[in-house]
């Protein structure tokens, strides 16, 4: 059973070590604890040296996901405590000893979480909703904190514009290039070649002069027989079952599950160089299987 | 708020000294911080709970070298302000 310590055990534990009368230590107790909730809804950020810092985030409905259904209804305030170094440290001391190991490849704990970088977590937050009724002057702050949102919001419509504009301009220019390299077979480079029908223009091939490697790779494209798995085309492609994973990193948007990929899928087999890829690297099969076996932990 | 605008507030309202102010915050910190160390929680009417939660030992992956960590257990302070802090918030914030 865990001690609960109220403010009447606080006031005893004040007075004899900081050694106050009893009402003094209640003053002061009920005082810090009444100025730290006063502060908080004023400001938007209290420090207290070795305690913690108090951050408050306002918000509006329609920055909140869920609550869309009430966007013109509230508002919220998001109130975060990040604890002080010196607390945490205090409240860490029985794991002070302990330091974070970096793990070889291949090696892995049963029964212990993985969490990436992007997963981690801040410190708790908790959202508190405002009616927007009783609440004219928050909304004020928050319509001059979002002022300038409109500009951003056309910043991506902008930027699409921008690279519609660029392709028509490039392709108009293609169009302009192709009559030209019909007149004249011996001028047809190498992007004619890639961006033009290949299939169709077989003089274009036949005469060009640039040499292989300086055409531009084309990424090789497999569909997956009834009769193969990602691990055999990996076996098959680089000379290592453990690939396999860089196989599904090149194709995620469509292989949903590793462990379930559909025959008559189109592949797209990645470059050795793109992931480092070398079956006589031991270091390279060790690194790809541990990619895997996290990849598959993701779907157990 | 800094820390030091937070005391002198605090001195104001208790018409204590800064310096008498600081050395009892500093006294009060460390008894809260003792009393969480000790997995105790510190519940105060009108304000909240103060709390310890353990996160377990856990495998942290870097998005860019993508280098595996074993990191130890750890222990997080979390608050979680009870109804009437959230009134009073409330409040003061309309």
């Amino acid at each position: 059973m865990r001690e609960e310590v109220n403010l009447q055990q606080l006031t005893l534990l004040l007075t004899e070590r900081a050694h106050i009368p009893h009402q003094e230590a209640e003053a002061f107790l009920k005082k810090f604890f009444a100025a730290i909730s006063e502060t908080v809804s004023k400001e938007d950020r209290l420090e207290i040296t070795d305690f913690g810092t108090f951050t408050l985030t306002r918000l509006a409905a329609e920055d909140i996901a869920p609550a869309a259904k009430e966007r013109n209804n509230a508002l919220y305030c998001k109130l975060r405590f990040s604890p002080a170094e010196a607390l945490k440290n205090a409240v860490n001391k029985p794991f002070s000893y302990f330091e974070k190991v970096l793990l070889n490849e291949g090696v892995s704990f049963e029964g212990v979480t993985v969490v990436e970088e992007k997963e981690k977590k801040t410190a708790e937050e908790i959202l508190i909703k405002i009616d927007r009724d009783k609440a004219f002057a928050l909304d004020s702050k928050v319509k001059q904190k979002t002022k300038k949102k409109p500009i951003a919001r056309w910043i991506p419509v902008l930027g699409t514009a921008a690279v519609v504009a660029a392709l028509i301009f490039f392709f108009m220019s293609e169009q302009k290039k192709a009559p030209e390299l019909k007149n004249n077979p011996k001028k047809v480079t190498a992007k004619a070649t890639t961006i033009g029908k290949p299939e169709t223009d077989s003089t274009t091939t036949n005469k060009s002069s640039q040499t292989p490697s300086q055409l531009p790779k084309e990424p090789e494209k497999i569909q997956l027989p009834a009769d193969k798995t990602l691990r055999l085309i990996a076996l098959e492609k680089f000379g290592n079952r453990e690939f396999w994973v860089y196989i599904y990193y090149k194709n995620k948007k469509k292989i949903k599950n590793p462990n379930i990929v559909p025959v008559g899928i189109e592949l797209i087999i990645p470059d050795k160089s793109e992931y480092d890829i070398d079956a006589s690297n031991p270091q390279s099969v060790a690194k790809a299987k541990a990619l895997g076996d996290m990849e598959l932990k993701k779907f157990q | 708020m800094t820390n030091e605008d937070f005391v002198a507030a605090l001195s104001q309202q208790l018409n204590l000294e800064t310096k008498k102010t600081l050395e009892i915050l500093a006294t009060a910190i460390t008894i809260i911080s003792e009393k969480l160390a000790e997995g105790a929680r510190i519940s105060v009417e009108n304000f909240g709970i103060l709390d310890t939660e353990k996160k377990p030992e856990h495998i942290f992956v870097e998005q860019e070298s993508l280098q595996r960590f074993l990191m130890p257990p750890e222990i997080e302070v979390v608050f979680k302000p009870d109804s009437a802090f959230i009134e009073k918030f409330k409040e003061k914030t309309a």
